[in-house]
């Protein structure tokens, strides 16, 4: 390269420079998107200064070329980098100003989806069952109406029973059809769940564990703490070699799981026709006990009814009035309050 | 049975403190129902009324003038008028403190110029019920001045039992004495019983002939002769006031004493108005009447026992007493009947005339048949005591057989298997010694040998409970069943019968549980009155008459108790049986339903959506297809169904029924607006019911697999069709779905639009196509052809015009 070219060079070299040097500046001096495009434009442009010297790399001695290029190349990468930083910049303010228009008043109530409410006599069913199943029980279901055969004959009440005739029970109006109905008996409303331990060993071939929850009837006069339907939740266990002392156990292991490490219980000697020995349950509620439960060996004249051997299998039986534990445990006042049905109630429970 | 503790100790020694008393017992099955304490009761004494007069201007309290034994002109106001003078009223003196807080003073009312110097006492200021209907009118016999407090029996303490039917043992002191005795070891005293005699011998004098052996296995009678009826001496009468029986007369009560302290009802006939002193136990005639010491004409049936004299009935057996051969002031010569009756008969007699007394209360459950001669002579002995009787020699018994209790075998081994425990042989014998159970060790069996008391020890069964009750129910050591192989859990319907439950929640439903119970009232109300419901025999109140057939009558009464509690929101839904006549099965028929209700305005989201929509049909059907949806089953609703298929009640245009499977498992709809207002509930009411079985049949029937995921891209389509008014919407997108072939994938009817362009009585229906394939991604000439085919179909079926 003679001399003459290389001070050309130079001197192109130094006006790239100085467009850059102006280019940058002017970019980020732009105030807004608009003035960004105008400097743009003002660099890069058709007419520029820069698309001349570019235009021209043709017409230059062979030797200047790469220098020019290289310089061209190195000072669009700045100018556009100067360019995408302000427009960053940019975007970010109108982002920022979207985001600020689209503010909401967060104290204003959710979209709401209602969720009905679980009815706590339902809640005290499945609370049950479910520390019934963890300890490998079952559950079965049977009618609410039911036959005299089924509600007391079976289960060790026969007709001039005590308890029978002094149980309220409330009967129901029903041709006896055929022959078999007959012979169970008049038609009722069961007044205990018991029943299903009939029609349960009837179907099934033991061992069994079942937990029986259901509705029944009693023909009481409706207060504070009687109702004339109300429910029960009882359990059926018959094995080869149950005992009193596991029927105690059981209990125990559920009274500690449902209701809390502390309720202890304690049993006494009762009376009901399909167990023996019968035993009433207390519950340590804080300074008091309370009564909770009956409960017992299965009688083994339930057994016969029913054509299990006594002398083979041997079980135990108890029942929870369901009201009385919803009430305990929830602070329900009045037994009414789960038949009224009012919403405000309803909405306690989850 | 109320245990006064004075009398507990004159028979066995017990521990002082009552609640230790009650405890032990409570352990051994006798559970205490209340311990009442003395009453507080200083400064309230008899009084005896002299005088009553009105007070000028009160109309409502009069003046009485009482001898309180010091004074005797005390002039006290009462608001009470049933009593007059010469009658004997309790006297809260000014200074005492009645037991519900009341503290008595002179009070003077200025407006009407009178002081009263105390206060006289109902039964309820007394703490002694519920009664304020008048002044308690005390006995005449009742000393002026003297503390009311011993008078009524209510300065001791009494310890309340609850027994249990299977021992009426223990429905008398000597019972409870027994198990207390056993539990503390101690001797229990038995009230002497020997009887000084003269005369002639009962035998001679009356006679007993027994008709019917099985309803009266024993009947035995005494004779006491030169009776003088008076009141009772005040010991006698404060225990049986203490022990809750009202004191008449010393014959009366000896008997009741008796019956009190030994089990044993007896009963004292006016042996001068006994026809032909001869006493005739046999069944009643249908129809016969006998009138009972209560004055009342009882006509008897055939399962009745009658106790007759020569000329007819004179008492129904073991229930009560006849009016004619009632001891009265006069009586002399007395025929004491100390029987034993057989327990289902007096239960039935009782039950069937409504009828219930001590006597029928004990001998329903069972009476010592070992103790009549016993109980008999105990009470002659006291009518010798207080009466002046001379008892005449001899006991008239007439038994069935020999009364000597029961020998029955117990195998220590049962014993042991069906306790959980270890005791040997010995112990269990050395347990049931101590309530006179005495047993012998032989092999492996002990031989027991059970008193008569014990009516209720029949079987082996019934001594294992008394070795459990012996030992201690808290002794038995606790265990859990080892039985490793079982497994627990909900059946598959169980569980799908939850998830039903939590869709019923998430459909904003809240559960409630409504009476089985329905009237005829509410029915009516329904338009029901027609259909076919199983009726009880005995209700307690007309509103319980019937079963509900439908979970939906109360469910609607639910939601009319909130209504009118100014709830505007209510939405309910309930599980139940229901039943319905089934003349010739065994049970009427029974079946699982779910029905729900919306009732109001929907008031969730009022600055959403709007402060309050009131709820329609397509509430119901959205709950009903997202119970649906949460089953993964198919809920059709079809509208407009035939008549019959939707209960009466409702909105002809806005019900309909819920099929599955092409089959009726429900109906919904909204209420009818008369009947709405029948009920007392809103315009806007809308309910469903739908059988629970065929839901979890179809969603255990399902067979759910993951399938495959089409990575292709999908294409949508909107079309809008104009049809006529009449066209149901579902029936077009059925159309649509039916000529879609593989590709479709989903049809959404996103607008219904009626007016300007489209003419009147046709509405645009706007649909969203969407178009997958699970091969491909699909191309506009795969999907243009179907797309045309569905709309020449929609064209075909329903003159539908595309809206361009």
């Amino acid at each position: 390269m003679d001399t003459e070219t290389a001070a050309d060079t130079d001197g192109i070299l130094a006006e790239i420079e100085d467009i850059a040097t102006l280019a940058v500046d002017a970019i980020r001096d732009a105030g807004d998107p608009d003035a960004l495009e105008a400097a743009k434009a003002a660099v890069y442009g058709r007419k520029s200064r820069l698309t001349e010297i570019r235009r021209s790399i043709g017409s230059l001695p062979k030797a200047a070329k790469p220098a020019v290029g290289a310089a061209l190349n190195k000072i669009n990468e700045r100018i556009d980098a100067a360019i995408a930083d302000r427009a960053a910049v940019f975007a970010a303010a109108a982002e920022q100003r979207l985001l600020e228009s689209e503010a909401l008043d967060l104290t204003l109530p959710g979209r709401r989806r209602r969720m009905g409410h679980r009815h706590v006599i339902t809640k005290v069913f499945q609370e049950i069952a479910d520390v019934f199943v963890g300890m490998g029980y079952r559950i079965a279901e049977g009618p609410e109406v039911e036959t005299a055969w089924y509600s007391f004959d079976a289960l060790n009440i026969p007709p001039t029973h005590p308890a029978r005739l002094g149980m309220d029970t409330i009967y129901v109006d029903h041709p006896a059809g055929t022959a078999a109905a007959a012979t169970e008996g008049e038609v009722l409303l069961r007044p205990h769940t018991s029943p299903v331990q009939i029609r349960l060993m009837e179907t099934e071939p033991p061992p069994l564990y079942y937990i029986v929850p259901g509705r029944v009837f009693r023909n009481d006069t409706v207060d504070a703490t009687h109702a004339s339907q109300f429910h029960q939740i009882e359990g059926l266990a018959i094995d080869r070699d149950l005992s009193f002392g596991d029927l105690a156990g059981t209990i125990e292991r559920f009274c500690h799981e449902y209701f809390g490490p502390g309720f202890d219980i304690r049993l006494f000697p009762d009376f009901f026709p399909f167990t023996e020995p019968s035993a009433g349950l207390e519950v340590r509620w804080g300074e008091s006990w309370l009564e909770i439960a009956g409960c017992g060996m299965v009688d083994p004249n339930v057994l016969e009814a029913v054509g299990l051997d006594p002398e083979q299998w041997q079980g135990f039986a108890w029942g929870f009035g369901v009201e009385r534990i919803a009430m305990l445990r929830y602070g329900v006042p009045d037994i009414r309050w789960f038949t009224d049905n009012d919403v405000r109630f309803l909405e306690r429970f989850t | 049975m109320k245990v006064p503790m004075s009398w507990l100790r004159e028979l066995v020694a017990v521990p002082e403190d009552v609640d230790t008393v009650a405890a032990v017992l409570q352990d051994r099955g006798l559970l205490t129902e209340e311990v009442h304490r003395p009453a507080a009761l200083d400064h309230v004494v008899v009084a005896q009324v002299k005088e009553c007069r009105p007070i000028e201007g009160a109309r409502s309290v009069q003046l009485v003038v009482v001898d309180d034994g010091e004074t005797t002109d005390r002039e006290v106001m009462c608001g009470a008028f049933n009593f007059g003078p010469g009658d004997k009223v309790p006297l809260a003196l000014p200074g005492s403190r009645l037991p519900n807080g009341m503290e008595i003073a002179v009070r003077t009312v200025a407006s009407l110029g009178v002081t009263s110097h105390g206060m006289l006492c109902a039964e309820d200021e007394l703490g002694l019920g519920d009664d304020h209907s008048g002044i308690l009118v005390l006995d005449a016999a009742a000393r002026v001045g003297s503390p009311v407090s011993s008078v009524l029996g209510l300065d001791e303490t009494v310890l309340e039992l609850e027994i249990t039917p299977n021992r009426p043992d223990c429905m008398s002191m000597l019972g409870v004495a027994r198990e207390a005795g056993a539990a503390f070891g101690a001797e229990v005293a038995l009230p002497p019983d020997d009887v000084v005699t003269s005369g002639a011998g009962a035998a001679e004098i009356a006679s007993v002939v027994v008709e019917d052996p099985r309803r009266c296995p024993r009947y035995t009678a005494l004779v006491v002769e030169g009776v003088e009826v008076a009141p009772s001496p005040p010991w006698l009468a404060r225990r049986l006031l203490a022990a809750g029986v009202r004191p008449i007369n010393n014959v009366v009560d000896v008997t009741n004493y008796v019956l009190l302290e030994t089990g044993q009802p007896l009963h004292a006939f006016d042996l001068d108005r006994v026809g032909g002193a001869r006493i005739v136990v046999r069944t009643a005639a249908d129809g016969e009447t006998v009138t009972t010491l209560d004055g009342q004409d009882r006509t008897c049936a055939a399962t009745d026992l009658l106790i007759c004299d020569a000329d007819g009935p004179v008492a129904l057996a073991g229930v009560m007493g006849g009016l004619d051969s009632e001891v009265s002031a006069g009586t002399t010569r007395i025929l004491l009947e100390s029987a034993n009756f057989d327990s289902a008969s007096v239960l039935l007699t009782s039950k069937r005339i409504g009828l219930r007394s001590e006597a029928s209360a004990r001998f329903e459950r069972g009476v010592d048949p070992g103790g009549c001669v016993r109980a008999a002579r105990r009470a002659a002995r006291l009518l010798a005591e207080l009466a002046g009787g001379e008892v005449r020699p001899g006991v008239i018994d007439v038994a069935a057989h020999e009364f000597d209790g029961r020998d029955l075998s117990l195998r220590p081994a049962r014993v042991n298997s069906l306790l959980g425990t270890d005791l040997d042989a010995a112990t269990m014998a050395s347990l049931l010694s101590s309530i006179e159970i005495t047993a012998t060790v032989d092999d492996d069996v002990l031989h027991c040998h059970v008193p008569t008391f014990r009516v209720d020890v029949e079987r082996e069964i019934d001594l294992v409970e008394e070795v459990a009750r012996l030992h201690g129910y808290n002794a038995i050591e606790r265990t859990l069943p080892a039985s490793p192989d079982r497994v627990g859990g909900l059946d598959p319907t169980q569980a799908a019968e939850r998830k039903l439950r939590t869709a019923l929640r998430a459909a904003g439903l809240d559960e409630a549980q409504t009476t089985s119970f329905v009237s005829d009232a509410l029915y009516e109300s329904l338009g029901w009155a027609e259909q076919a419901r199983v009726e009880l025999v005995n209700p307690l109140r007309e509103e319980d008459r019937y079963l509900r057939t439908s979970l939906v009558p109360t469910l609607l009464q639910a939601a009319a108790y909130n209504v009118a509690r100014q709830v505007e929101s209510v939405r309910l839904h309930e599980l139940g049986s229901v039943a319905a006549p089934a003349a010739g099965d065994a049970l009427p028929d029974q079946t699982w339903r779910v029905a729900l209700v919306f009732c109001g305005s929907d008031l969730d989201n009022p600055v959403h959506t709007g402060r309050a929509r009131p709820f329609d049909v397509f509430d119901t059907k959205g709950a009903v297809e997202l119970v649906g949806a949460a089953l993964g089953i198919d809920l059709a609703i079809v509208g407009l169904a035939p008549d019959g298929a939707v209960p009466p009640g409702m909105h002809p245009g806005r019900s309909g029924v819920v099929e599955l499977d092409g089959a009726r498992i429900g109906w919904l709809g909204e209420l009818h607006p008369r009947t709405a207002a029948a009920l007392d509930l809103p315009r806007a009411v809308a309910v469903a019911e739908l059988d629970v079985a065929p839901l979890l049949r179809a969603h255990l029937d399902r067979d759910e697999q993951a399938g495959a995921l089409s990575p292709f891209p999908a294409t949508a389509y909107d079309l809008a069709f104009v049809v006529d008014e009449a066209v149901p919407a579902g029936a077009v997108v059925a159309t649509l779905e039916s000529e879609g072939a593989a590709v479709l994938r989903e049809v959404r009817l996103f607008d219904v639009y009626r007016g300007e362009p489209v003419p009147p009585g046709r509405k645009s229906l706007a649909f969203e196509l969407r178009f997958q394939a699970a091969d491909r991604t699909l191309r506009d000439d795969d999907v243009r052809p179907v797309v045309d085919a569905m709309v020449a179909a929609a064209q075909r079926h329903h003159g539908a015009t595309l809206r361009s």
